[in-house]
């Protein structure tokens, strides 16, 4: 249970980010959302307040770190997820799409638990999850993302050092049916003969798979999990031959 | 059902699942740690390097459940410390029969059980241990037999259809195997010390391991396969 605790999302407007507010909401949390707008913001209680804030910009983090400040007093689990899409051959990039990767997939979470880390350390257990795709591991797939979300996931180890004791652990997400999933890979699993030779788990994810682990790792029942990378992929990517993901 | 279910890791899972109302065939050598479980513990004495007692003890859940398992978790194991220039081939047999034979056995004797399972969600937990990621040249064959143990536990995945599979790795946990070579004053030292290098700034107690396999055998956890979760306090990726 999360009774009380406080929670900010970002990406909250989208599939992963919106039904893990709702499992965070049901489990007793109160849920700071930020990210695009979602009418369904309007169902989801008192207990949910959205706002309004450009992550990739710091006068932007600071002011959501006062107002978090002034009305709470503290943060107990800080949630990142992109909820924007990179795609694209290398031969089609130009700078400004560099930036914005950068900007919206590392620059957001690096802020973000920069400036809200005084907040968190005023949590009796204080949980940062990042997630993003496990795709990150594959060679040529969506590489622009994958580039950034490696070094995301380099970051959580980085961060553990010099955030404790406030952990700080990965979310790795496989074909979940979510704005990520790519029309070809939807397409390739609707077609696969044997499901289970794609993904073990013979289905693609949904975001409630993702909230589930996202609960497990802001609650406590999970407290000692540090600086971990977790895969929630049906064994899409931990089973493939030809990711780099395999080794998790 | 559990192997190595009466002591440390395996026996702080056996009081989970007793805890949550299942019901456990736990295989090991020496009850005398497991006479507070009740009636829905079901000690089985078991050698599980010993393939035909443990082929007896898996066929327990034909003769008890109706063929039917939802669950089976392979927690039996040892420390073997050797290095390279001290192996022999014996120690190299008794490393591979206890911490991969074994789980590679109990898999083929149990996984026709766990497809009858009445939840339809049945579960493989391999306890590995972060020994798996690191590389410690006087463990040769613990550290070898248990990547060997997170690899087989891939290729069950894909292997075993509609079964999940999952190795955990633990790290540094307080468990008897940990005081066992070591005075109590020794052991409150090493605990302490062991605090400083891991960044959640202590050691697991290992009801902690039980949380976590209480959760990856929900089905809050149904999208997890066919990977290897640590859970070390963040020791690993520190540790220098």
């Amino acid at each position: 249970m999360l009774n009380n605790k406080i929670a900010l999302i970002t990406g909250v407007g989208t599939g992963i980010g919106l039904a893990t507010a709702k499992r965070y909401l049901k489990e007793g949390a109160k849920v700071i959302g930020v990210g695009d707008y979602n009418k369904e913001f309007d169902d989801l209680g008192a207990n949910f307040e959205y706002f309004k804030c450009d992550v990739t910009d710091e006068k932007n983090i600071v002011e959501l770190k006062e107002h978090i400040s002034k009305k709470y007093g503290v943060l107990d689990i800080l949630l990142t997820i992109c909820d924007k899409e990179y795609r694209g051959k290398m031969s089609e990039v130009d700078a400004d799409t560099i930036n914005q990767a950068s900007k919206h997939i590392l620059t957001a979470p690096i802020l973000l638990s920069k400036n809200l880390k005084d907040l968190l350390a005023k949590s009796t257990l204080a949980s940062v999850i990042f997630d993003f795709p496990i795709s990150a591991f594959m060679v040529d797939k969506n590489y622009l993302e994958s580039i950034y979300n490696l070094a995301l996931a380099d970051y959580v180890r980085q961060a553990t050092a010099q955030f404790r004791p406030i952990r700080v652990n990965g979310v790795m997400f496989g074909l979940i049916k979510n704005h990520f999933l790519a029309k070809e890979d939807e397409e390739r699993f609707a077609k696969a003969e044997k499901k289970e030779t794609m993904i073990p788990s013979q289905r693609l994810g949904t975001c409630e798979d993702v909230a589930n682990l996202n609960n497990f790792l802001a609650d406590e029942l999970s407290k000692f999990f540090n600086s971990a990378l977790i895969p929630v992929d049906g064994g899409y990517y931990t089973t493939n031959p030809r990711s780099m993901g395999n080794s998790f | 059902m559990i192997a190595g279910a009466t002591s440390g890791i395996g026996l702080s899972i056996t009081e989970m699942f007793i805890n949550e109302g299942a019901t456990v065939i736990g295989l090991g050598r020496n009850f005398e740690n497991t006479t507070h479980l009740g009636d829905h513990f079901i000690p089985f004495k078991c050698d599980v390097t010993d393939l035909d007692n443990l082929q007896q003890a898996c066929d327990k859940v034909k003769e008890l459940f109706d063929g039917k398992l939802d669950v089976m978790v392979n927690s039996a194991g040892v420390g073997i410390h050797y290095s390279p220039t001290n192996i022999t081939p014996d120690k190299f047999d008794f490393a591979f029969n206890l911490l991969l034979k074994s789980s590679i056995m109990m898999t083929k004797y149990c996984y026709e059980y766990l497809y009858n399972a009445e939840h339809k969600a049945p579960v493989i937990i391999h306890i590995s241990s972060i020994g798996a990621r690191t590389i410690v040249s006087n463990d040769i064959l613990y550290g070898m037999c248990k990547s060997s143990l997170n690899l087989y536990s891939k290729q069950c995945a894909g292997g075993l259809p509609g079964i999940r599979v999952v190795s955990l790795s633990p790290g540094p946990f307080i468990t008897p195997i940990f005081a066992k070579s070591r005075s109590p004053e020794e052991t409150k030292q090493v605990i302490q010390y062991m605090g400083t290098l891991i960044p959640s700034g202590r050691m697991a107690e290992p009801s902690e391991i039980g949380d976590l396999v209480s959760f990856l055998c929900s089905s809050e956890a149904s999208y997890i396969n066919g990977c290897d979760i640590s859970i070390d306090g963040g020791m690993l990726t520190q540790h220098s």
